[in-house]
């Protein structure tokens, strides 16, 4: 008998404790709607964003031979989709086996992303893929090089007047990029980001009597296909313009 | 989903590593062209169609004394390609009492043409007006000269023919 109420006792205090747990739940579903309302309402907050790369700005201080800027933006104009635009100059001198180069131009980088991750409450994080449409202006100078002779019976010295020798202007080419990356908020409003890229190369415009060995944007191009690749780090600041109500 | 992107930069660096190091592109193919020679050939000055032999014929490269070329009625020359001329002489009958030195310079200019990026340029010689000067023009045994080809681009046929 004693044994039985000191059980009830038990039991009483699980149900007493399940119970809360229900209305705990209760609660949790209560503030779930909430929460979908709110983003509702969030997604009228279109969120422009501008950003740079900082490897780029180290690159150029560290690098003698690469003077480069980016910026880049993007607009998050529907649901997970976001308008994004690169914009950059580049400076670089190779060189290459035989052949000392250098590159300057600028380049412009217009597409799309596709945010793949969904985001917790609260949270602005991104897994993305995107696409771009993109163009240079640049061109190129060959600065010195070595002949690629028979034998070395006048040995092989290096060449750095001639033809051959000089700048090329003028030039173009454009290509297509796909994206994917990762972008984090670190702070608030502010987002650090990484990703890679895979190129392919439409056309461009060959200097005369050389080759475009790099282009601005693109990246190294290769003499066998016109596949390229290449990568950004990325610190943004994010701007919201909100539109429309703003109860919340 | 940290691992995720954990995973993704991982594959990102992995993949750059890659990518930064050596291509098939930087390496120069043993059977791409070089900077082609100067194919010369030793015809019979009343004949210039026909080749000619030369009596124990030696070139020898000025400038460059280890360099003695042995040869009968054709030969390839490499010229300089860092200067727009080169200077030979054309010995006849090397070695025996009746030697005759024709010393002379041959005259271009000089166009690099791009390959590929791990080759880089080769060269090629266009003969300027005057192909070939001769230093002294007494007791020639070389009397003169025709020019086959003014653009020596490659080695596929030749490019000066010299009448004795």
């Amino acid at each position: 008998m004693k044994n039985k109420r000191i059980w009830l006792f038990y039991i009483s205090f699980l149900v007493i404790h399940f119970s809360s747990q229900a209305h705990d739940q209760n609660e949790l579903i209560f503030n779930d709607t909430i929460v979908t309302i709110s983003d509702s309402l969030k997604k009228k907050n279109y969120g422009l964003r501008f950003g740079f790369d900082p490897l780029k700005i180290a690159l150029s201080q560290t690098d003698k031979n690469y003077n480069g800027f980016e910026i880049a933006g993007d607009l998050n104009f529907f649901e997970n989709l976001f308008l994004a635009i690169e914009l950059g100059t580049e400076d670089r001198t190779k060189q290459s086996e035989k052949i000392n180069f250098t590159t300057t131009g600028s380049y412009i980088k217009l597409g799309a992303d596709y945010n793949m991750y969904k985001n917790w409450k609260g949270m602005k994080n991104h897994i993305y893929i995107g696409i771009r449409f993109a163009n240079s202006l640049h061109k190129q100078r060959v600065n010195s090089f070595y002949l690629r002779n028979s034998d070395f019976l006048w040995g092989n010295e290096l060449i750095t007047s001639g033809t051959g020798i000089g700048l090329r202007e003028n030039l173009n080419a454009s290509w297509i990029e796909f994206v994917t990356g990762i972008k984090v908020q670190v702070l608030k409003n502010i987002y650090m980001g990484f990703n890679v890229r895979f190129n392919r190369l439409f056309n461009d415009k060959k200097p005369l009597n050389f080759d475009n060995l790099y282009i601005p944007g693109f990246n190294k191009k290769t003499d066998e296909n016109i596949f390229g690749a290449g990568f950004n780090y990325t610190i943004s600041y994010s701007i919201p313009i909100k539109f429309g109500k703003n109860k919340y | 989903m940290l691992k995720k992107e954990f995973n993704l930069i991982i594959f990102s660096l992995i993949f750059f590593l890659f990518y930064n190091s050596c291509e098939k592109d930087d390496i120069c193919l043993a059977d791409t062209p070089r900077s082609p020679r100067l194919i010369i050939k030793m015809v019979n000055k009343d004949d210039p169609a026909s080749y000619k032999s030369v009596n124990d014929f030696l070139i020898k490269v000025i400038d460059n004394d280890s360099i003695n070329i042995q040869s009968a009625d054709s030969t390839a020359l490499n010229l300089n390609p860092f200067k727009n001329f080169t200077q030979f002489e054309f010995i006849l009958n090397h070695g025996s009492e009746n030697e005759n030195i024709d010393t002379l310079q041959i005259n271009y200019d000089l166009n690099n043409i791009y390959i590929d990026r791990a080759c880089g340029f080769k060269t090629s010689f266009i003969f300027n007006s005057n192909a070939l000067t001769f230093f002294d023009k007494k007791n020639n045994w070389i009397e003169g000269y025709l020019i086959l080809k003014d653009t020596i681009i490659n080695e596929e046929q030749a490019h000066l023919a010299i009448l004795h």
